[in-house]
């Protein structure tokens, strides 16, 4: 009795993934035994720091970048290094590599002292101090923004309540402003239950841990999956790779400062004022209809923390007449960071901003 | 008819299948049980609990300190409030000297030269509009 020989094609295959587990062992421990990983290093000066806050402004890349200026405003849920993860996988690289002059605001970890924080000094304080900065280091009047997620609202709060704001275009990434359309999170601050101000009273800021079990919870099983499906696509260095980086800043969860979370919770969530129009902020109204830069917001299909219901309303909103709605596919972190971004979302944003920054 | 192919299931598929329904009917199931107005009184109750103890503790603690004659939490809180007004005041005197140090006619030269054109043209494609 004779066997057959086994396929020199299946013996390859068996090969190659042989050899890519090894090298995915090598290269996971690496990334699991690393206290810090080295993210956000795309080169940057900081050109202003206020309490906690810093910003940032990245060292061109090219000779010649378009006229406007660009600054990211990032969220005060998590750390900003979503935007600027590693080399080759960062929104801020690519940004600076296709010629934008970037800034980004960076709010920092709250600390204790920042308990008093509220959304009033973000919106009419650090944003228009950061955009005085952008103003005087680059000469240029105007400048154009990028919000991401609670960024992109902090954002629209601005423009709502400086009907003068030296701002030319706004892009807004996966932002809510219909706070009913939260899903869980508005059924877990129902107002009869929750006591926002027991706990920012008891706690002054909202500890990280609180808001990692609450994401944790949106999605129960993704603890236990999230592996599994690395496995599966174990072959995969890139993806490895960006799932591993991804997954290290979902669990890097900061504090919320107390008094900023007590307006949101009572105020956006409780009163979905930013909406319905009601929304004052140091005694200015939040004008949605008095926006008229041209706008683009990007939202993505399976976003479990932003989603669809949240964020659609923002362009039906605002007063601005030139707006685009972009679906894209992928999830909150997904849509910014990641193989699915590079091909997606960032070509996207490339060809809607590089027209209006010139 | 007859072939000499046998086809084989394809077992990762149908794994990776079967792993992605399941994680999608858990989730569902675990989310519609987590939106129950019966859980967020629940989720509500535990929190006081957590806080009733985080309060009590905190008392205990301050009490404890004061008597000890050591500062409490709220002490070294106010102290860090008064070094962030100290921090913010240096950071506008810095942002300051930045600003004029930037103004000085030397260093406006040397900058005009390292700073990049603004004159970057979009690549010639179709408008985005």
């Amino acid at each position: 009795m004779s066997t057959a020989p086994a396929s020199p094609d299946v013996a390859n295959q068996v090969q190659t993934a042989v050899d890519a587990i090894m090298r995915r062992g090598l290269v996971g421990l690496e990334y699991i035994s690393l206290e810090d990983p080295k993210v956000g290093s795309t080169p940057k000066d900081t050109v202003l720091t206020e309490g906690s806050m810093k910003l940032y402004h990245y060292r061109a890349q090219t000779d010649e970048v378009y006229r406007i200026p660009l600054l990211v405003v990032t969220s005060l849920v998590s750390k900003p290094y979503i935007l600027d993860l590693t080399p080759g996988q960062s929104m801020m690289e690519f940004l600076v590599k296709q010629g934008y002059d970037v800034y980004l605001i960076d709010w920092g970890v709250p600390r204790k002292e920042d308990k008093n924080l509220r959304l009033d000094d973000y919106v009419l304080r650090r944003i228009p101090n950061c955009i005085a900065r952008i103003q005087e280091d680059t000469g240029e009047t105007q400048v154009n923004l990028l919000g991401y997620c609670v960024g992109g609202s902090l954002a629209t709060m601005y423009l709502g309540t400086h009907a003068d704001a030296p701002v030319a275009n706004m892009a807004c990434l996966t932002t809510p402003l219909n706070f009913k359309g939260m899903g869980l999170f508005s059924q877990w601050t129902d107002e009869r239950y929750f006591d926002v101000d027991r706990i920012v009273d008891t706690l002054g800021n909202v500890p990280g841990e609180i808001l990692l079990s609450a994401f944790d919870m949106l999605r129960p099983t993704g603890r236990l999956m999230s592996p599994i499906q690395v496995l599966d696509r174990i072959r995969d260095d890139k993806y490895v790779k960006s799932f591993m980086m991804v997954d290290r800043w979902a669990a890097d969860q900061i504090p919320f400062p107390g008094e900023a979370f007590r307006q949101m919770v009572k105020e956006l969530y409780w009163k979905n004022a930013m909406l319905e129009g009601t929304l004052e902020l140091g005694g200015r109204r939040v004008d949605l209809e008095s926006i008229r830069v041209p706008m683009v917001h990007a939202m993505a299909e399976h976003d479990h923390i932003v989603p669809y219901e949240a964020a659609k309303p923002l362009l039906d909103n605002v007063g601005s007449e030139d707006t685009e709605e972009v679906v894209l596919r992928g999830g909150h972190a997904s849509l910014v960071a990641g193989g699915n971004a590079m091909y997606r979302l960032w070509p996207k944003l490339d060809q809607w901003l590089s027209v209006r920054s010139t | 008819m007859s072939t000499n192919e046998t086809s084989i299931p394809d077992f990762s598929e149908a794994y990776r299948q079967w792993a992605s329904q399941s994680e999608r009917q858990w989730n569902e199931f675990l989310n519609q049980m987590m939106s129950t107005e019966e859980f967020s009184q629940s989720l509500g109750r535990n929190m006081d609990v957590f806080l009733h103890f985080q309060k009590t503790m905190n008392e205990a603690m301050g009490s404890f300190f004061t008597a000890m004659n050591v500062p409490t939490r709220t002490d070294v809180l106010a102290l860090g409030d008064r070094l962030l007004a100290i921090e913010d005041r240096l950071a506008t005197i810095e942002a300051q000297l930045t600003t004029a140090l930037a103004n000085a006619p030397a260093a406006s030269a040397k900058n005009s030269q390292a700073k990049p054109r603004r004159t970057r043209k979009p690549p010639e494609t179709p408008s985005a509009n």
